[in-house]
């Protein structure tokens, strides 16, 4: 439920031309955003376990970098895991 | 005065009554069967401004909330909590809770970057608005959030000067 309140608020601030990243640990619920990062993460912990202050920073990083994106982008860690 | 139609709120009131007993049960697959949700609306690619001009609103749908100035989001509400807050983004972890439940916030608590990282896109020269967004993720009314929360979230958002948001549900 939370990532669908979160895709309803992401739809509607795109509609008010505030560009918008959602870092989140879901993808189906938010497919069709323009810039969207999935997290290796479970929810609750998005940018990673506590004090992991390196791997925050990677994540932080990487959602940082899809405001300059130029055409919708997806990265999805934990489809990125899964693959053989 | 008359209220504008909403095909989405006559929807999910008619959903609403067979399903509260199950929400109240935390019965939530069962519950969300037949759950009237909006379309999607085609969004037109945005192009972010440059990294310069960025001007960072932070929105979290953690539960998160000032614990010395502002009410704990209603968290056992079987239908959630549509309301919002707004703290500083200065505001010390100390004073920064949560209020959610249906997440484990065991690692938050440890740690508020892991959710809220504030910190973290500071050092990474991120330009953050003086204020984030807080709602509560289990909204179960949608016509009330669509209609009346999420207005605000961006009125918010505009005051403060963002440009762009970034977004993270739990």
């Amino acid at each position: 439920m939370c990532h669908q309140t979160v895709r309803l608020v992401a739809d509607a601030f795109e509609q008010a031309n505030i560009p918008t990243v959602v870092v989140g640990t879901m993808h189906a619920p938010l497919k069709g955003l323009p810039r969207v990062l999935i997290s290796r993460y479970d929810r609750g912990r998005n940018f990673g376990m506590p004090n992991d202050t390196s791997e925050h920073h990677a994540l932080v990083r990487e959602a940082l970098s899809l405001f300059d994106v130029t055409e919708p982008t997806l990265i999805d860690h934990k489809e990125r895991a899964a693959a053989p | 005065m008359s209220l504008e139609h909403n095909p989405l709120r006559t929807a999910w009131a008619a959903w609403l009554p067979g399903a509260l007993t199950q929400l109240e049960a935390e019965s939530y697959k069962e519950a969300l069967v037949g759950f009237p949700r909006p379309d999607h609306p085609p969004l037109p690619f945005l192009q972010a401004p440059s990294p310069g001009e960025r001007r960072i609103a932070l929105i979290t749908s953690s539960g998160a909330y000032d614990t010395q100035t502002q009410a704990p989001f209603v968290a056992r509400s079987a239908v959630g909590d549509i309301s919002h807050r707004v703290f500083p983004t200065s505001l010390p972890d100390e004073r920064l809770g949560f209020a959610h439940g249906h997440y484990d916030d065991e690692h938050v608590l440890a740690d508020r970057e892991v959710l809220v990282p504030r910190r973290t896109l500071a050092a990474e020269g991120a330009i953050l608005t003086e204020n984030v967004i807080s709602t509560m993720g289990y909204a179960i009314d949608f016509p009330s959030f669509l209609e009346a929360t999420i207005p605000q979230l961006i009125l918010q958002a505009k005051n403060d000067g963002a440009n762009c948001a970034l977004l993270v549900p739990v």
